[in-house]
């Protein structure tokens, strides 16, 4: 039988740990909230862009088509992968890198060449051991003060520099895209080149091909890396969104667990010190019966 | 015909304008431009500058940053930035960010990314004052 020091430092434990995780449920949902309505109001820029780049893409011309349109140029491959900077929320983390990792070794598998560019430390905190040869830079904090700037000047511009470069020939983004609270959907998208669809707007035919001010090549030239920044922009978004979603469902769990817990110790402690005191009734009550006698 | 068509001005933050419009003149990357509705179809860059929107002789002004517009007869997507209304500008910060690219604008050449971020911030910063300054 477990003594009841050590019983009541366990309950006490229990408790501290069941405050900690019930705040850290109230931060995230509040952060949950605004970082929320950011991702919805950031959907309808993100689709205004690519019904534009649709209908303009699909009238460029294979030959002229500019290298962010144009089929791959090569074999080397680069991942973007946006992850938290930090733990303790369920498998908002683990289920990008799991996936990541099976992506990767597919891809080697077919011959392309991978690096890696993690949004957020989880990342490469876990991928280091296994292809921290393939991590080429890491971005930490960004998710904090987030805006459509900082991802311009942090993330995409460096992107787009690398890729003109010739760094990388393809470029691919997974993140978890924000559903509700309680679910995230992992999501691949291919960034670079753009990919086009095959149907055209319906709408665009309906009123006649448009006038393009300056022509069409000018237009496109300026929209496309804008579009890439877009796109990190919105991953990013949705991916704080998801985090601080999937943190506050963790959490939530942990703090039921933590109860139930706490339940299941007073319920032994209770019995326990009873027991002690049957035990020490026995012993005065059996000592002066022996006296008496 | 109708006399109206419908105005969306989008921003990546946030869906500033969603409202039936009579008529917008808007900073076009070759020169300003007017549409009233049934306007032929369109895609311009724009020019950081002033959109203006309304109904009659007393339109309402925003300060816009660069970005680009798809005119349909019946609806007007524009698609950029950063976008203000001229109530709501801050001459203050506008002429403080207007400084701070400047002069960070000296020190860098044209070719670097920074330079083109820094651009943009100017041209945006001088509309919202160009805006802010302006009479009705």
């Amino acid at each position: 039988m477990p003594n009841l020091k050590s019983l009541r430092n366990r309950i006490r434990s229990v408790g501290n740990t069941r405050q900690i995780t019930k705040a850290m449920k109230m931060v995230a949902a509040a952060k949950l909230r605004r970082s929320q309505e950011r991702a919805q109001e950031t959907r309808p820029y993100s689709q205004g862009m690519g019904v534009m780049i649709q209908s303009i893409a699909s009238m460029a011309n294979e030959d002229s088509a500019p290298p962010l349109l144009a089929a791959p140029r090569g074999k080397r491959v680069c991942l973007v992968i946006f992850t938290a900077d930090r733990g303790l929320c369920g498998s908002f983390n683990s289920s990008v890198i799991r996936s990541v990792r099976a992506k990767i070794i597919a891809l080697q598998n077919e011959g392309m060449e991978v690096s890696l560019i993690c949004v957020g430390t989880k990342a490469r905190d876990v991928l280091k051991r296994q292809f921290g040869g393939l991590i080429k830079r890491t971005h930490a904090g960004i998710g904090k003060d987030l805006n459509y700037e900082k991802a311009e000047r942090e993330v995409s511009n460096k992107l787009l520099v690398e890729f003109e470069k010739g760094e990388f020939d393809v470029c691919m983004m997974v993140y978890n895209e924000f559903k509700s609270a309680i679910t995230q959907e992992l999501t691949w998208k291919q960034v670079i080149p753009m990919p086009i669809l095959e149907e055209k707007d319906v709408e665009d035919s309906a009123a006649g091909a448009p006038f393009y001010e300056p022509d069409e090549a000018d237009v496109l030239k300026v929209l496309l890396p804008q579009n890439v920044t877009v796109q990190v922009f919105q991953a990013l978004v949705e991916s704080d969104a998801s985090e601080h979603g999937s943190r506050m469902t963790a959490m939530d769990n942990a703090v039921r667990n933590a109860g139930e817990m706490l339940n299941k110790l007073n319920i032994t402690y209770n019995r326990t010190r009873q027991a002690v005191i049957t035990t020490e009734l026995m012993e005065i009550i059996s000592g002066s019966e022996s006296l008496k006698g | 015909m109708s006399v109206s068509f419908q105005l969306d001005v989008i921003t990546p933050e946030r869906q500033m304008l969603s409202e039936d419009a009579g008529f917008i003149v808007a900073p076009g990357a070759e020169g300003s431009f007017g549409v009233l509705p049934g306007h032929a179809p369109l895609v311009t860059l724009l020019n950081a500058g002033e959109l203006s929107v309304g109904w009659g002789d007393k339109p309402e002004r925003y300060a816009i940053s660069g970005g680009y517009a798809e005119v349909l007869p019946e609806r007007v997507t524009i698609l950029v930035e950063r976008a203000v209304a001229k109530a709501d500008i801050n001459a203050a910060a506008a002429k403080e960010e207007l400084e701070e690219a400047e002069k960070e604008l000296t020190q860098l050449v044209t070719s670097d990314p920074e330079w083109v971020y820094w651009d943009k911030r100017r041209n945006y910063a001088k509309a919202c004052l160009e805006v802010h300054n302006k009479k009705d």
